[in-house]
């Protein structure tokens, strides 16, 4: 009895209030399909207790029964992606940050709720009947603390049945909009590429997702680009164009003159500079005219006399 | 008396259950409250009427105090989105149209007049079609800067900067000292001079705020100094954010690529190495994210 006291008690101590940092899971519409038919897994996090920051999983999935097909970032709360969602034989890796932290979606409808938010839908295609399962393996998350400090995550597998092949629903995506407008900044560190410039640039698609980015410097063709680019005209003379490209094909191109606002803040010296020696031009112009008039009527006065 | 016995034990089991929740659970709820000053808020537009088509719009308004004729800046999922001029009252209002309707990480901070910084507020919102969001008093809290990096204990510290005017600031050097208290002037500005004779040879970092009425702003904490044997001006270096690799004052895209370029590479500069361990990896990561400004 004394030890079944005891046992409930450090349960109670260290089991019961155990409090994770996040968790994460999967959620599906259903989870009974055909052969054939598409599987959509929403991958959430939640983290109502602590703020984190950043996170990493692998998504096993059972590869003789699914067929991964694609993923969607369009309402994710991963921002920036560090390693975009990666297919290695039946596993997904990914990592991402989450700037500003995150404890929870805000409905203004509820704002006293906060709700999970999607790190990204991940597609899947049933291949063959049987019982499977999601899980997530080597999770991590990391609090908002600013020393990389590991949180507690717990982590939830989703099963699921394949059944008979059926018909499937054509699932089309609708995205007419192009990525949003975007930010691309033109700089140079000795940290990186020698000092050398580089464009840093990255885009957000509400509809389906940006699958990829293209610049053009100058007259230059058009080159598949990540970020950071390393430019190839390092005189900067060129006007730089990054293209971002959603899943549907739909594109928004950012156009940056390589001139910052330090380089235009010496223009407007040097435009000073011009004017103050076209002024001085102007008042030592005046001066010799004024003494070449002064002379012409001297001498007009003694032709005069 | 065994009935009893069990009875206590029980009692025991719910005891640790209320003592866990008042005071592990409690914090959680103190944070929720450090932010009821800020209220959330949503309205539906009315379903068009007659044949009159009305495009739908998603609306985003964000409305507070900040410092008199100060910057407002506003970033979406991490990047420059909007800006706006407080007023001389140091009061804001924005209101953002061009938005879809999706989630998204607003995050705002304000610039005082002497390109001092709050801390960034950020909020993780839904936004709905036909639905105007208002995020409405926000109250930045006082911007910090210290005249002294090190000082001379026995000297006199200025702590100064800006906030709403004639906001009264609360200055708290350390938890068991008293707090003092400084009205801001006109335009906001405030200073303190700190006398350092009680204090001990350590590093203090100032915690601040400020009251208008039986409202206060959020805490700010900054201008970290250290009482010792002589004295040192404070001066901004490029190591003043540690995530801030390219020294521009910001912790935004640029400082990502440069930490990315050097993911799973192994020559990597000290300096990107943010968490102090072997490798650029996701920790590190985390913390410049903890550091982004935008």
């Amino acid at each position: 009895m004394r030890k079944i006291k005891i046992i409930t008690l450090i349960l109670v101590l260290f089991g019961g209030l155990r409090i994770y940092a996040a968790d994460m899971y999967f959620a599906t519409p259903k989870t009974s399909y055909g052969v054939n038919e598409e599987i959509q897994v929403a991958l959430r996090i939640s983290s109502p207790n602590e703020k984190i920051n950043a996170l990493e999983a692998d998504i096993i999935f059972p590869d003789e029964l699914v067929k991964f097909v694609d993923f969607y970032d369009n309402n994710s709360i991963a921002i920036p992606w560090w390693e975009r969602p990666a297919l290695n034989e039946n596993v997904i890796h990914f990592s991402t940050g989450i700037v500003g932290g995150f404890d929870g979606l805000i409905d203004p409808f509820e704002p006293e709720k906060k709700k999970a938010g999607t790190v990204a839908n991940f597609v899947f295609r049933a291949k063959n009947e049987g019982v499977g399962s999601f899980e997530i393996e080597n999770g991590a998350v990391y609090l908002h603390d600013g020393k990389g400090t590991l949180g507690e995550l717990s982590t939830a597998p989703l099963s699921f049945i394949i059944g008979p092949a059926i018909t499937p629903a054509e699932y089309k995506l609708l995205d007419d909009r192009p990525p949003e407008p975007f930010e691309v900044l033109i700089d140079h560190s000795e940290l990186i590429f020698d000092n050398q410039y580089f464009a840093a640039f990255q885009a957000e698609d509400s509809g389906s997702g940006i699958a990829f980015y293209k610049i053009k410097e100058g007259g230059g063709l058009w080159l598949p680009a990540e970020s950071p680019y390393l430019l190839r005209n390092q005189k900067l003379t060129s006007v730089i164009k990054v293209k971002a490209v959603d899943k549907a094909g739909n594109e928004r191109v950012m156009t940056v003159s390589p001139l910052t606002s330090k380089d235009l803040s010496y223009l407007w010296y040097v435009l000073a500079g011009l004017l103050l020696i076209f002024l001085v031009h102007l008042l030592l112009d005046h001066r010799r005219k004024t003494v070449y008039n002064v002379n012409v009527y001297e001498q007009h006065t003694r032709s005069k006399k | 008396m065994v009935e009893k016995r069990k009875f206590s034990f029980f009692r025991l089991i719910l005891g640790i259950w209320i003592f866990t929740g008042f005071f592990v659970l409690t914090p959680f709820s103190a944070k929720a409250q450090l932010s009821d000053l800020v209220s959330i808020s949503a309205t539906a537009l009315p379903p068009p009427r007659g044949s009159v088509i009305l495009i739908p719009s998603t609306v985003l308004s964000f409305s507070g105090r900040a410092y008199p004729e100060g910057r407002i800046v506003i970033l979406k999922n991490g990047q420059f989105f909007a800006e706006t001029k407080a007023n001389r009252k140091a009061d804001f209002s924005v209101s953002l149209t061009t938005l879809e309707p999706n989630n998204y990480k607003f995050s705002i901070y304000g610039e005082d007049n002497f390109q001092r910084r709050s801390p960034t507020f950020n909020f993780d919102l839904i936004l709905k079609r036909s639905v105007t969001t208002t995020i409405s008093g926000i109250f930045l809290p006082p911007t910090i800067e210290v005249d002294k990096r090190e000082i001379l204990k026995g000297e006199k510290l200025r702590i100064f900067g800006q906030t709403v005017p004639f906001g009264l600031v609360t200055i708290v050097i350390d938890p068991t000292l008293p707090s003092y208290k400084v009205s801001a002037d006109t335009n906001g500005i405030y200073q303190y001079f700190l006398d350092t004779i009680e204090l001990d040879f350590k590093t203090y970092v100032p915690i601040l705020k400020t009251t208008v009425g039986v409202v206060e702003s959020p805490e700010n904490s900054g201008g970290d100094f250290i009482v010792g044997q002589k004295t040192r001006s404070a001066i901004k270096t490029c190591e003043s954010i540690p995530a801030d690799l390219n020294c521009d004052g910001r912790v935004n895209l640029i400082d990502f690529s440069i930490l990315l370029f050097w993911h799973k590479k192994t020559n990597f500069p000290a300096r990107v190495n943010l968490d102090g361990y072997n490798g650029i990896s996701l920790a590190d990561l985390s913390v410049m994210i903890y550091y982004w400004s935008g």
